[in-house]
């Protein structure tokens, strides 16, 4: 049974800039008694989740909607585990699977077979579950020789169909999508969208952040809209 | 609270060993990715090592007038060894921000990024005792039964480098000037490290080589190879170093963790 449940939660999160991430000032500040500490102690907080509470059950295809830098990412990484809320609680029943950079683990220099495996794994994969994944995903990225030639050699498109092919290789239970962007031709993006529906639809739950309302029609079947790190809005439809 | 910080070592640990495959594959595959096109591959390393060791050899020995077949074996395990060390040391600073794409695309074990610079280093040393080997065969005559406990010296140092590098990781995340600061260090840590001397040639200064940490992770793995059995003090002092080391970093990584992501992203 997959569940996903906020109680008020909250994330904030340091920026470090230069002047605190040296060692230098922390160093200075102690021998000075504290007068140029203000560079220490001057990390600027953000929060990037305020307070946010809901309940995603089996079923829910929720899209994410708001500006950029609204806490759509931020949410979908306190999901995932990365981040963790400062304040309030999280709890995620299931396995979690993500699609936030398509190009996560890929090395150019490796061949497009080699990167298929590492990738895979990168992404939670067992190496022999890797390989086993290797037929299918030639099959969509259909990308015939150029497999075995290294990824570098590739122009944009094939890349993104590489890419795009690994990233939705995945059986999950709970499917964390950030903003795939649409690339490679016509005919590509056809199947693109046709694989990730099929994706989506055997997820248990699904969480997508976009700014395309077409997107989230195609996909979700709840929109949760966020302002300033606050969930402003909770639609189903 | 104290519950959720128990349960961030337990996940640290237990996501370590479960996906050290992983580790391993990212490892291996960044070596091969490294030497692609090359005709020699990772055996470059070796070539350079075998050069070094040669160059040394010969300048270090008519300096020093010692005897050859003690001088070069000893020198070759010191200085791959010594690659093995202040490799993993060198980029330990910076090998959270090095890998940040892992952290912020899925929930990873800290310590798992740490075994991943951890097996590519030992996998550079794994290459370079193709060196050691020819040397044995150009002067057997120390290779002993003490050479059986060399298994163990690595294992031991390996794993104390395990909680050097996650110290110095946390470390770097957090001050970027360490990164730099160790790249300096290094090269006077290299003169106070008995890989060109032995301790005795230093006289009255030899304690510089006795309050180095170095200095024992290195008599463990030679020693044994150059038919001497380590001494008890090299024993004590990497046992110590094992349980000091790994309780302070332990201790780090568990109030430190959660703070990680933000410090590479």
């Amino acid at each position: 049974m997959s569940k996903i449940e906020l109680k008020n939660a909250t994330v904030e999160y340091p920026i470090y800039h230069a002047d605190s991430m040296s060692l230098r000032n922390k160093i200075v500040s102690i021998g000075t008694g504290g007068t140029i500490s203000r560079g220490v102690k001057n990390i600027v907080t953000v929060k990037a989740l305020d307070d946010v509470s809901f309940t995603l059950e089996e079923g829910d295809r929720v899209g994410l909607i708001g500006h950029n830098g609204s806490g759509k990412s931020t949410l979908l990484r306190t999901l995932a585990g990365i981040y963790t809320p400062t304040g309030g609680s999280v709890t995620v029943d299931g396995k979690i699977s993500t699609i936030f950079d398509l190009n996560a683990g890929l090395d150019t220099e490796l061949s497009g077979y080699e990167n298929i495996v590492r990738m895979a794994m990168f992404l939670g994969a067992s190496g022999k579950k890797a390989r086993a994944m290797i037929p299918e995903i030639e099959d969509f990225a259909e990308l015939g020789d150029f497999l075995s030639m290294p990824v570098r050699t590739y122009s944009a498109g094939m890349l993104t169909r590489l890419a795009f092919a690994v990233a939705t290789a995945v059986e999950p239970e709970i499917l964390l999508i950030d903003e795939v962007i649409g690339a490679g031709d016509q005919r590509f993006q056809e199947r693109a969208k046709e694989r990730l529906i099929n994706v989506v639809k055997s997820a248990k739950i699904m969480v997508l952040a976009s700014h395309s309302d077409i997107m989230i029609e195609l996909y979700c079947n709840r929109a949760l809209t966020f302002e300033h790190g606050k969930l402003i809005k909770d639609e189903r439809f | 609270m104290t519950d959720a910080k128990n349960d961030i070592l337990s996940k640290e640990i237990s996501g370590a060993l479960s996906r050290a495959e992983l580790a391993f594959h990212l490892a291996w595959s960044d070596t091969r990715a490294r030497y692609r096109r090359s005709i020699l591959g990772p055996f470059w390393l070796v070539f350079g090592t075998l050069l070094g060791v040669g160059g040394l050899g010969f300048v270090w020995g008519a300096l020093l007038d010692v005897d050859r077949s003690v001088f070069i074996p000893s020198l070759t395990i010191s200085i791959i060894t010594w690659y093995l060390l202040s490799g993993s040391i060198t980029e330990a600073a910076s090998v959270f921000f090095n890998n940040r794409s892992l952290f912020l695309n899925m929930e990873v074990s800290s310590l798992l990024i740490s075994l991943l610079l951890l097996f590519r280093q030992l996998i550079n040393f794994a290459h370079n005792i193709v060196v050691v080997v020819i040397v044995y065969v150009v002067y057997p005559e120390h290779l002993g039964w003490a050479a059986l406990l060399a298994p163990i010296g690595i294992l031991l140092v390996s794993f104390n480098l395990l909680w050097i590098i996650q110290l110095t990781g946390y470390i770097g995340a957090r001050f970027r000037d360490l990164a730099p600061l160790i790249a300096a260090i290094m090269q006077p840590l290299f003169f106070i490290t008995p890989v060109l001397f032995r301790p005795e040639q230093l006289g009255a200064r030899a304690y510089v080589t006795a309050i180095n940490p170095l200095t024992y992770m290195l008599e463990i793995v030679r020693d044994p190879l150059m038919g001497k059995i380590p001494s008890i003090t090299t024993w004590a002092v990497m046992i110590g170093l094992t349980i000091i080391g790994w309780g302070a970093t332990l201790v780090l990584t568990k109030s430190k963790r959660r703070r990680l992501p933000y410090w590479v992203n």
